[in-house]
């Protein structure tokens, strides 16, 4: 049975037929920069925690008074500009006839292998530092879990509705729409237009 | 009542209905156990009240009784009366609710399962708790407590037939791809299980030490209430005997005894329960259905069709290994692992339990007619295993208390370090009780330590495969293969990539060329 040729060809750059040489799609660049805005979001909670405790009277930390004491802070906040950049580097997505696939990680590496006929429904969501660049994240949902077995973040929105609309038309799913952002709704109406991405 | 009457005409079926006045006493019950698992701790203060109020005590406690009693009887008559249901063409209506009412509506093609249960109080009646399963979430389950037995079959029969209707296609299909002609429509026996088999699932049954741990806890908060265990004269003797040699010995002696109370009541609570629950143990297989019945004061039937099956799973923990015996199970898609809601009940766990290894084979050809799983050898995953688990897991978590206890107490602290040695054989089992086979369309995982788990599917069941790799498994050519099913996910650590990469091709390929139903 494994001998058997199997045709599912790649649909862009690879023409492969085993999952494993897969050449995959890059997210958009401009993810890294919605990777360090939240890492920097995040962070400087602690730095203004940190340095606020040396303006409350009567509060005796010696420690957070040495100037030393905020280098790791410092590295740690700094590390965004290397990680940030190799992890969208890392991150990817291919597409073939009957399959989608998904790869993350720099050092543990997992790429995520879904066949459309096992697709329960696809969600469109961008949060609100998503919304700023304009990117999408794509859900992809199966009887697998309660929580989305594979998620592609950082689309532009041409990119992620025609990405659902494939997907979609592959799979014949019902799919969720009661989702009430304004880029779902949008996208309904773009399923509808360009059916044949 | 007359049965006769109610399925006599179809506009019978199609009427607000009631459950039979029986099901006032199933309510009844309902109340109590509930009663008893969520409010009898708030109650404790009152009861010790009561116990304490002196002289007129018995009449408070007596009006207590009679007025819960006249509230459960209220309680249980307007679950009664408020509860109503209506099969109108294919969908099935409910309302209930005394205080707030709900209206259900559920349509037969989303009905997943039907389950019969007959606690002994409905026995006299005939009457059935007909238990109906629907898609999705495990929430929406919904009793119909106190039917007659003729109507509940018809039920479950017009509930079936729809679901046959609706996919005869991939039916038909499906009968001819494996080959086998029509089965006969009477059941076939596939096991009945005697006592003296269920005493021995009772004894292995791995949730066992689950209670005994209970057991052992609610044991050590006796003790905090200073009750006095060794207040019997020969034994407190004894104990003063032994404290005097040596207060060691009489603790190793009071641990190792306490241990043997615990593991006896343990071990005749658990035969007694596996007793009651599998009591006459029937499962029959017919029409692609698994069929089971069983049980001592409630009598449940419950069928299970063979496409709703997602893997086998064969269990034969180290109990299990000292009497010989395997435990199976029947995965079925369930959602039992989401937090916050509540999970599959052991009731509705398909399990086979106590069968010998002859039984194995044959029962997974059911299933997987032709795949002959036990006369394939088992890949064994990579050693790097071991090292990896001692190194870059045990070994640093040994080193935290090591760095504390050696500022403490000096040399001594670095005992802790002893861990990483001393686990390394325990790992190195573990890793040998790993292995994996295919034959293309189906797998085989086996996991464990001292006993250990089967784990049998079709590929075409797989929802999704990811291949996964560690900087050092990158190496040595290595990954770790995740096979999630509806309901359960497989962990296949260390294999070699290349095999990893064929088991997800393959796994891919079923499933993409395959339109059998997967649930």
């Amino acid at each position: 049975m494994t001998d058997t040729v199997f045709e599912n060809a790649t649909v862009e750059e690879s023409a492969l037929p085993t999952a494993a040489d897969l050449s995959f799609e890059g997210l958009a660049p401009t993810y890294a920069r919605t990777l360090i805005i939240e890492w920097l979001i995040f962070w400087s909670f602690f730095a203004a925690i940190s340095i606020g405790i040396n303006f409350i009277p009567k509060v005796e930390m010696w420690l957070f008074k040495h100037w030393w004491v905020y280098l790791p802070l410092i590295a740690v906040i700094g590390s965004v500009f290397i990680w940030a950049p190799a992890v969208t580097k890392a991150r990817g997505f291919a597409v073939r006839e009957r399959d989608i696939h998904y790869k993350a990680g720099i050092f543990w590496r997992k790429t995520v292998s879904l066949p459309y006929n096992r697709i329960q429904h696809v969600e469109l969501e961008s949060g609100p530092l998503e919304r700023f660049f304009k990117l999408n994240t794509l859900k992809f949902f199966t009887a697998g879990g309660y929580k989305a077995d594979m998620k592609i973040p950082a689309l532009q929105f041409e990119r992620a509705s025609k990405l659902r609309t494939y997907v979609v038309k592959m799979a014949a799913v019902i799919e969720d729409t009661s989702d009430d952002s304004g880029a779902a709704t949008a996208d309904q109406s773009s399923i509808n237009s360009d059916g044949d991405a | 009542m007359n049965t006769a009457e109610l399925l006599d005409t179809q506009e019978g079926a199609d009427k607000w209905q009631r459950l039979a006045p029986a099901a006032i006493i199933h309510f009844a019950v309902q109340f109590v156990v509930v009663f008893v698992k969520q409010v009898i701790q708030g109650l404790l203060p009152i009861i010790a009240i009561v116990f304490t109020a002196g002289e007129n005590r018995w009449l408070i406690i007596s009006l207590i009784a009679i007025g819960s009693a006249a509230l459960l009887l209220i309680a249980a008559v307007l679950s009664y009366l408020k509860f109503r249901f209506r099969l109108s063409g294919d969908t099935f209506l409910i309302q209930k609710g005394v205080f707030k009412r709900k209206r259900l509506s559920l349509g037969y093609n989303r009905i997943q399962n039907v389950s019969f249960a007959q606690p002994i109080y409905f026995r006299p009646f005939n009457l059935i708790v007909l238990g109906i399963e629907s898609a999705g979430s495990s929430s929406k389950e919904v009793n119909l407590s106190g039917i007659p037995r003729a109507l509940a079959e018809e039920i479950r029969a017009t509930v079936f037939k729809s679901h046959a209707a609706a996919k005869s296609g991939t039916e038909a299909a499906d009968t001819a791809m494996t080959g086998e002609t029509a089965l006969p429509a009477e059941e076939q026996t596939i096991i009945s299980q005697p006592i003296s088999e269920l005493v021995r699932y009772g004894l292995s049954n791995s949730g066992i030490w689950v209670y005994a741990g209970l057991l052992g806890a609610a044991a050590s908060q006796l003790q905090q209430a200073e009750i006095d265990f060794i207040s019997f004269p020969f034994i407190e003797n004894l104990f003063v005997e032994l404290k005097a040699y040596s207060n060691f010995v009489a603790f190793i002696v009071t641990v190792f005894s306490a241990a043997i109370v615990i593991f006896t009541v343990v071990i005749f609570l658990s035969v007694t329960g596996s007793i009651i629950v599998n009591y006459k143990y029937h499962l029959t297989w017919g029409n692609r259905r698994f069929h089971r019945t069983r049980g001592l004061f409630e009598r449940q039937e419950m069928s299970l069709p063979e496409n709703k099956v997602q893997s086998l799973v064969i269990n034969q923990g180290w109990p299990a290994r000292l009497v010989d015996r395997f435990h199976l199970q029947l995965k079925q898609v369930g959602f039992g692992n989401i937090p916050g809601q509540p999970g599959q009940g052991n009731a509705n766990k398909f399990l086979v339990p106590s069968v010998t290894e002859d039984f194995l084979q044959g029962f997974s050809n059911i299933l997987y007619p032709d795949f002959q799983w036990s006369d394939l050898k088992l890949n064994p995953i990579d050693k790097s295993f071991t090292k990896k688990a001692v190194l870059w897991i045990i070994l640093p978590i040994s080193i935290l208390p090591t760095i504390g206890l050696t500022i403490g107490v000096g040399f001594l602290g670095l005992l802790p370090l002893l861990a990483a040695p001393l686990s390394a054989p325990i790992i190195m089992r573990v890793r040998s009780q790993y292995g994996y086979a295919t034959d293309g369309r189906h797998g085989v995982f086996r996991s464990g330590f001292i006993g250990h788990k089967l784990t049998v599917f079709s590929f075409y069941k797989v929802q999704t495969v990811a291949v996964m790799q560690t900087p050092g498994q990158r190496r040595r050519g290595l990954a770790t293969l995740e096979i999630k099913m509806a309901g359960s996910t497989t962990e296949i650590p260390y294999m070699p990539l290349t095999d990893a990469n064929r088991w997800r091709d393959s796994i891919l390929y079923e499933i993409e060329s395959s339109d059998k139903s997967w649930m």
